[in-house]
């Protein structure tokens, strides 16, 4: 009797485990590279998160109505988190740039060289304006309750390309951002989904990934020890009929530690790039956040998420005229020199690199309140109902700028683009019909897009 | 309604006034007798629409009627549903005017319908009960049948037919001890069983594992999964009690608590007469999940969840914004259930549910929380002047003003929308609209200053609903003075208080509690009293009666032996826990959607059993353990992370066996060698090796755990010094071939197995030693002291006193290598650095203390102090820095230099940075670069032999 026959009559999953029957894959190799719905137009995502939400009109969305209502109250105004008065124009010029002549301020000077690449979406829209939810939403496709993040959901559809690396990267300096481990999470997905946090501040390998330097042994004599090891197990597997998924993926597993155990190690290691790629990227954390996550892209990392920082950096309550320009410096010639980077080695042509925050900031200025920004009078508040996004890469529309704000650029008023119609294009591009790409849990399918997204044709190239 | 109709959705149209007579005299009409055209039109072109377009979801046909509504009667049609009766709304629905209010969902019927519609309902909406009869209604899922005993003498092996042959005893026992207790047994335990002739060998094995106390910590984690049990609320809060929920749990299953009192008492533990203190503890169920901080409705969803899911199989949460698609669950279900654990209110039971607090520590703890509460009252008495001041202006009082004729047209939801757009307070023009209800006002200064004079005018916002009236910087000021406060109870109970029990008391005032229409608490809709599942009772149930919050009987209704789900979802548990998958393979999803079980006869089997044997979950061990099916051979699972570890312990015979208590960090070293269970768990930052062992997120409730197999996995068995530290214990307490091969696998090595262990062992190519030391040498010259004592434990990036912080002694004291955090009391923790050889030496720093911005803190006072020579300086910051250098101090070989910080008097855990820099001659000797942890012990070749036999799939794996 085999076992199935034992199974159809016992209903016993012997040796089975448990919820393994649910998932479309044997979760032996739960990283194994898998095809989506279609032919993709992209393989892996870099994610540039922005977390705090940046302001559209002081970087991608020129409001010249702004100057003409300057310390008047417009004419009309959206409920956000705090209050806020007179309209407040942008301190920094826009101008046109390269063949698409796409409008872009002037804290962005590299970056508006390659004008030409992006897709600038100014009509970007969430829902609520505190940052948790809309880093929830913009992660996991979710408000408030608890869903799976973009990354788990891809790595779990696609696997990833190279075993020897996490299949999910996040990105995020000193320290984690509002939300924490919540902005990549597995939730109800197999904990191997979830995004692998490093700390960009450290440089030592070991606190990149745990347990990733054999400190015990020398390498030499680890290769012993799993010589000898595999010998035992082969052994140990041939007593047992010879075939079992589960004991045989877990000898392979110490031979793929084994080999990440280098190739990690060189994955993060920038040093290795010629002088002249470093020098394209520039100095500082960004620029290093930025070459390693180039590395693990063309490594064959599914999905990188690279976060601004720790906390909220582009919160600007206040001091707008500095703050965006000292962070927007920052990213100017690393993400500059990493478009460039990419698409002279044709990695663009594969990779989606998405650019923004959770939300945008209001055209009026916040108004000062007792305990959040006493005695300032020249910040902007959370805006979810409209702000500006930039995707460029495989498959994406280029130089191209879709939707609008309204005049002063409070909401989005021309082609909305949810954050969840945002996610099905995304995922679109990936070769996923996002209302088929899903997860059964407590009793329902679950979609990274929930009950909504539409996939924007015109994102597209 | 109607009238946001009329200003809304319908002007102009030629039927409207004639519409709107109708509806206002339905209730009238429908007792007259109705015209034979009337008649005949619902006839011909009524019934049949509903028929085609409304029943699927609202007649007895649909598995429950979607709203609360059913179309298929008059009857249905005039009670309504959640919205309330719904002639008034049918059109409106129809129309797709109003964007919380589609039907049919998709796209709006043709207007030819929508017209035949108007007709009906301007006719007054007759509906003849002849036509078709109610459709019987169809059977139900078999998990909401009464479980029904297979007839006959049974066992489990009679309904399960076991197939294989029996395991061999090896395998058969050690099987046993993991499943049972999570420990492997010992090469002695294996053979006495070996040679043990005697009929009742097995039975008594059996037996002895079920009375061992590692039974309870083995399956307690199981439930806390379900339970989705963790040690912190969120990110930086945690709960002061939580073990002791945890440790509850442990002890009800090891003195085999009846399985429907374990529920009980985790529901309701506060209102079981038959409670006693200590039980209050199993109200963690309840209270330990993850808490959306002051947003109840997302608490409360999680709790519904936990036990829906958890105990029952059920997904109620489905049905919080819409009725359940699948199952028979409608949403003022959810609501009945909703509105008891909203009248359930958290609370920390100040009673110890055992002993007696430290007397020292109580006093400490009652002197700064009575401070820090003081500090929350000053804020908000302070805050309350000022806004109140604000919020009494006619200017203010005229925003109301205005804004109340446009709102008494809006339905609940567009008023909420409504008062954003406008920037008003919901609840004060709730009030605004009510208080002006039966006193016409104008909106006029004069009327508004008027209004100003009445005590009971809405602006008079009492004190105690300050809340209502605060700004968010209130909130995040009043949130940090708080967690302050609560911090108070976490430095109690980690360094003296006697347990308590994170309990649930019922609320003083009861609130009713509403549907909450698409899941908006802003949208109310019809009460819901707090009664049970409706399909759970026949044929529905009744609102319960008991004075409070419902909770009692919900735990009763919970726990019925005529509950049909409770019995078989556990039984069910258990079974996938000891063979890898249930009957029903979705352990916590026996709705429409699951696939039914493979065998229910067997699963109904175990239930009636269970029940009629008092739900003695050890009498269902036991029958499972002793039945032929389980002793088949060929069952082969992976440890889950906890035997894992917990196994490795045993064997290298480190296993601290202490029962109970205070939560350790997993992640400590050297390791704490106690059970897994009592690992610290944060939901919010669950360690990565949790992850990576397929540990359930404590998020939300969990059915069952993944098992997947990665590299991660093996690279924690290769690198960990965990695992390191074992495979030295073993090696140390085993020598030999065989000796290591009995304590790991319970069994002597093959000669084969012998040999390749030789081989390994004296392979002269074997390189032993230090893989590259890198700056071992700059790093031993410092070390780290709590006064006398070396601080025995690194964590994270720190050193510190104790495994798990605070310190019994010395609070939250840490050394980092920027800085720490100083004692909260006048014991000195010190940073020492050994001077290598003599001469002169230049000392330079930055002495920092973070600026706090509350009363009552006094700073650090910092030292440097030499082994020779004395003290040489002190510094004493408060929220600012001073630079510590000292020049040209001649030194001794050997002498030592401590760079000393204390908490002074305030019971602060103060944060300091501090990480000097000290010259001789050439060298520089940086506090920060030479921060290390432990410094890894290389294995030798024994060591690596067992770290080999710690790592084999024999290990691993239970076969």
């Amino acid at each position: 009797m085999t076992r199935r026959d034992l199974l159809s009559k016992t209903g016993m999953g012997f040796g089975l485990t448990a919820l393994a029957p649910l998932l479309a894959e044997n979760l032996t190799d739960p990283l194994a590279p898998k095809q989506p719905h279609f032919a993709p137009r992209a393989k892996r995502v870099l994610h540039l998160f922005m977390n705090g939400g940046p302001s559209h009109v002081d970087t991608f969305d020129p409001k010249p109505a702004l100057k003409k209502y300057a310390g008047q109250p417009l004419p009309f105004t959206f409920r956000t988190e705090r209050r806020t008065g007179a309209a407040f124009p942008s301190p920094f010029e826009f101008k046109p740039h390269g063949q698409s002549g796409i409008e872009i301020s002037e804290v962005w000077p590299k970056l508006a060289e390659m004008a030409d690449e992006l897709c600038v979406i100014r009509s970007m829209k969430s829902e609520i304006p505190n940052h948790e939810p809309s880093l929830m939403l913009m992660n996991c496709g979710e408000v408030r309750q608890v869903r799976p993040s973009m990354g788990s959901w891809l790595t779990y559809g696609l696997g990833t390309e190279n075993k020897n690396l996490p299949g999910f990267v996040v990105l995020c300096p000193n320290g984690l951002p509002v939300q924490g481990t919540e902005n990549w999470r597995s939730a109800f997905l197999p904990g191997v989904y979830q995004g692998t946090r490093i700390d960009t501040a450290q440089t030592d390998i070991e606190k990149l990934i745990e347990n990733i330097k054999p400190k015990f042994a020398t390498l030499k004599d680890q290769r012993r020890q799993l010589d000898l090891l595999s010998q035992l197990n082969r052994r140990h597997l041939a007593e047992r009929g010879g075939e079992d998924q589960l004991l045989e993926s877990r000898i392979q597993s110490f031979e793929m530690a084994y080999r990440m155990q280098m190739e990690a190690e060189e994955a993060f290691d920038i040093a290795r790039e010629p002088e002249s790629v470093r020098k394209l990227y520039g100095e500082g954390l960004q620029a290093r956040q930025l070459l390693i996550a180039r590395r693990l892209l063309e490594r064959g990392v599914r999905m990188v998420q690279i976060w601004s920082g720790a906390g909220q950096p582009w919160d600007h309550h206040d001091d707008v005229a500095g703050n965006v320009r000292r962070l927007a410096n920052t990213f100017d010639q690393p993400i500059a020199a990493l478009l460039k980077d990419m698409k002279q080695s044709g990695l663009l042509d594969e990779t989606l690199i998405v650019w923004g925050g959770e939300f945008g900031r209001t055209p009026t200025v916040e108004l000062p309140d007792n305990g959040a920004n006493s005695g300032m009078n020249n910040g902007r508040d959370h805006n979810p109902y409209g702000f500006s996004m930039w995707v460029a890469g495989g498959g994406i529309r280029k130089g191209y700028v879709h939707g609008a704000t309204d005049e002063f650029g409070f909401a989005a008023v021309e082609k909305v683009v949810h954050v969840h119609d945002l996610h099905a294009t995304l995922l679109h591009l990936l070769g996923f019909d996002h209302t088929r790409f899903t997860f059964r849990y407590a009793g329902r399918d679950f979609r990274l897009t929930d009950v909504a997204g539409n996939v924007v044709k015109e994102l597209i190239a | 309604m109607l009238i946001s109709i009329s200003a809304g959705t319908l002007p102009g149209m030629p039927t409207l006034r004639a519409f709107l007579v109708a509806l206002l005299a339905t209730a009238l009409l429908h007792a007259q007798k109705p015209s034979a055209e009337a008649l005949d039109h619902f006839e011909t072109r009524i019934r049949p629409a509903l028929a085609k377009y409304c029943y699927a979801c609202h007649s007895a046909k649909a598995p429950v009627a979607q709203g609360g509504l059913r179309l298929d009667s008059a009857h249905g049609l005039h009670q309504g549903g959640n919205r309330g009766p719904a002639a008034p709304q049918i059109l409106r629905a129809l129309r797709h005017t109003d964007p919380e209010l589609k039907m049919p969902p998709g796209k709006p019927l043709p207007p030819e319908i929508i017209k035949d519609f108007e007709q009906w309902l301007i006719a007054g909406a007759p509906y003849p009960e002849a036509g078709p009869a109610n459709a019987p209604r169809t059977g139900k899922w078999w998990a909401f049948r009464p479980i029904v005993k297979p007839q006959g003498a049974h066992t489990i092996d009679s309904l399960a037919q076991p197939t294989r042959p029996p395991a061999d005893r090896r395998t058969l026992l050690r099987r046993a001890y993991l499943d049972v207790t999570g420990l492997p047994p010992t090469y002695e335990e294996v053979q006495a069983f070996q040679n043990d002739p005697s009929p009742d060998a097995w039975p008594r094995r059996v037996d002895e594992l079920l009375a061992s106390p590692h039974y309870g910590e083995r399956w307690a984690r199981r439930w806390l999964d379900v339970a989705r049990y963790s040690d912190q609320l969120d990110l930086d809060i945690r709960y002061p009690f939580s073990f002791t929920y945890r440790d509850w749990v442990i002890r009800a299953l090891n003195q085999d608590l009846p399985y429907d009192r374990f529920l009980r008492l985790q529901l309701a533990a506060d209102l079981d007469p038959s409670a006693r203190q200590a039980d209050r503890a199993a109200l963690g169920f309840v209270t330990l999940g993850r808490n959306y901080l002051n947003n109840e409705p997302e608490n409360i969803d999680d709790r519904i969840d936990a036990l829906t899911r958890g105990a029952m199989g059920l997904t109620v949460a489905c049905a919080r914004c819409h009725d359940h698609k699948y199952d028979p669950v409608p949403t003022r279900n959810y609501y009945a259930l909703y509105g008891v654990f909203m009248n359930s209110a958290e609370h920390l039971d100040p009673a110890p549910i055992e002993g007696a607090d430290d007397p020292a520590r109580k006093q400490v703890f009652e002197r700064e929380m009575a401070r820090r509460l003081k500090d929350i009252d000053d804020y908000r008495r302070t805050r309350y002047e000022i806004l109140i001041k604000e919020l009494q202006q006619p200017a203010q009082v005229l925003r109301y003003l205005f804004a109340l004729t446009k709102s008494r047209a809006l339905s609940p939801a567009a008023l909420e929308e409504f008062a954003k757009e406008q920037d008003l307070n919901l609840e004060l023009l709730r009030r605004w609209l009510r208080y002006t209800q039966a006193r016409p006002v104008e909106p006029t200064e004069q009327q508004a200053a008027a209004l100003l004079k009445d005590p009971a005018n809405p602006m008079n916002v009492p004190f105690s609903e300050m809340k209502l009236i605060q700004t968010e910087g209130d909130n995040n000021n009043l949130r940090d003075l708080r967690l302050r406060a609560e911090r108070v109870w976490i430095d109690f109970a980690y360094r003296g208080a006697a347990p308590r029990a994170t309990a649930l008391k019922d609320a003083d005032t009861l609130r009713p509690a509403h549907v909450f229409v698409r899941g908006n608490p802003n949208n109310k809709g019809v009460e819901t009293p707090p009664q049970f599942l409706d399909i759970l009772c026949e044929p529905a149930c009744a609102p319960w009666t008991t004075k409070g919050s419902g909770r009692w009987d919900l735990a009763n209704a919970v726990t019925s032996p005529s509950n049909p789900l409770t019995a078989r979802v556990i039984v069910n548990r258990i079974w996938a826990w000891y063979f890898g998958e249930g009957l029903v393979k979705t352990p916590s999803d026996f709705g429409a959607r699951s696939d039914p079980p493979a065998n229910q006869k067997l699963l109904d089997w175990l239930a009636a059993t269970l029940i009629e044997e008092n739900w003695s979950l050890k009498k269902l061990h036991r029958r499972i353990l002793l039945s032929a099916t389980y002793q088949q051979s060929g069952l082969r699972k992976r440890l889950d992370f906890e035997s894992l570890r917990d196994s490795m312990l045993a064997v290298s015979g480190q296993l601290d066996r202490t029962q109970g208590g205070l939560p350790f960090e997993l992640t400590a070293s050297p390791a704490v060698p106690r059970r897994t269970v009592y690992a610290y768990i944060d939901r919010t930052r669950l360690p990565g090796v949790l992850q990576t062992f397929d540990f359930p997120s404590a998020e939300q409730h969990s059915p069952a755990r993944f098992t997947t197999t990665t590299a991660p996995q093996a690279l924690f068995l290769m690198n960990n010094p965990f695992v390191a530290e074992q495979a030295q214990a073993l090696a140390a307490r085993a020598s030999g071939i065989a000796a290591l091969y009995r304590a790991t696998l319970q069994r002597d090595p093959t000669p084969a197995e012998r040999t390749a262990a030789e081989a390994f062992l004296n392979d002269p190519a074997a390189a032993t030693g230090a893989p590259a030391a890198g700056t071992a040498a700059a790093s031993s010259l410092w070390s780290y002291y709590l006064g006398p004592t070396p601080l025995a434990y690194f964590v994270h990036d720190a050193w510190q006193p104790s495994p798990i912080l605070p310190d019994k002694h010395a609070g939250e004291a840490r050394l980092t290598a920027d800085g720490g955090v100083a004692p909260d009391n006048l014991q000195p923790l010190i940073r020492r650095w050994t001077a290598p050889a003599k001469g002169r030496i230049d000392i330079s720093g930055v002495l920092r203390h973070s600026p706090s911005k509350h009363k009552n803190v006094d700073g650090i006072r910092a030292r440097i102090v030499s082994s020779r020579q004395g003290e040489l300086a002190t510094y004493t910051v408060n929220g600012r820095e001073d630079d510590t250098n000292l020049r040209g101090l001649e030194v001794e070989p050997g002498e030592y230099i401590d760079f000393a910080v204390d908490g002074r008097q305030d019971a602060e855990a103060d944060r300091f940075s501090w990480s000097p820099t000290i010259k001789q001659g050439d060298h520089t000797y940086s506090a920060r670069a030479s921060f290390r942890g432990p410094a890894p012990k290389p294995l030798t070749r024994i060591e690596q032999l067992a770290q080999v036999l710690l790592s084999t799939n024999e290990f691993a794996f239970i076969d």
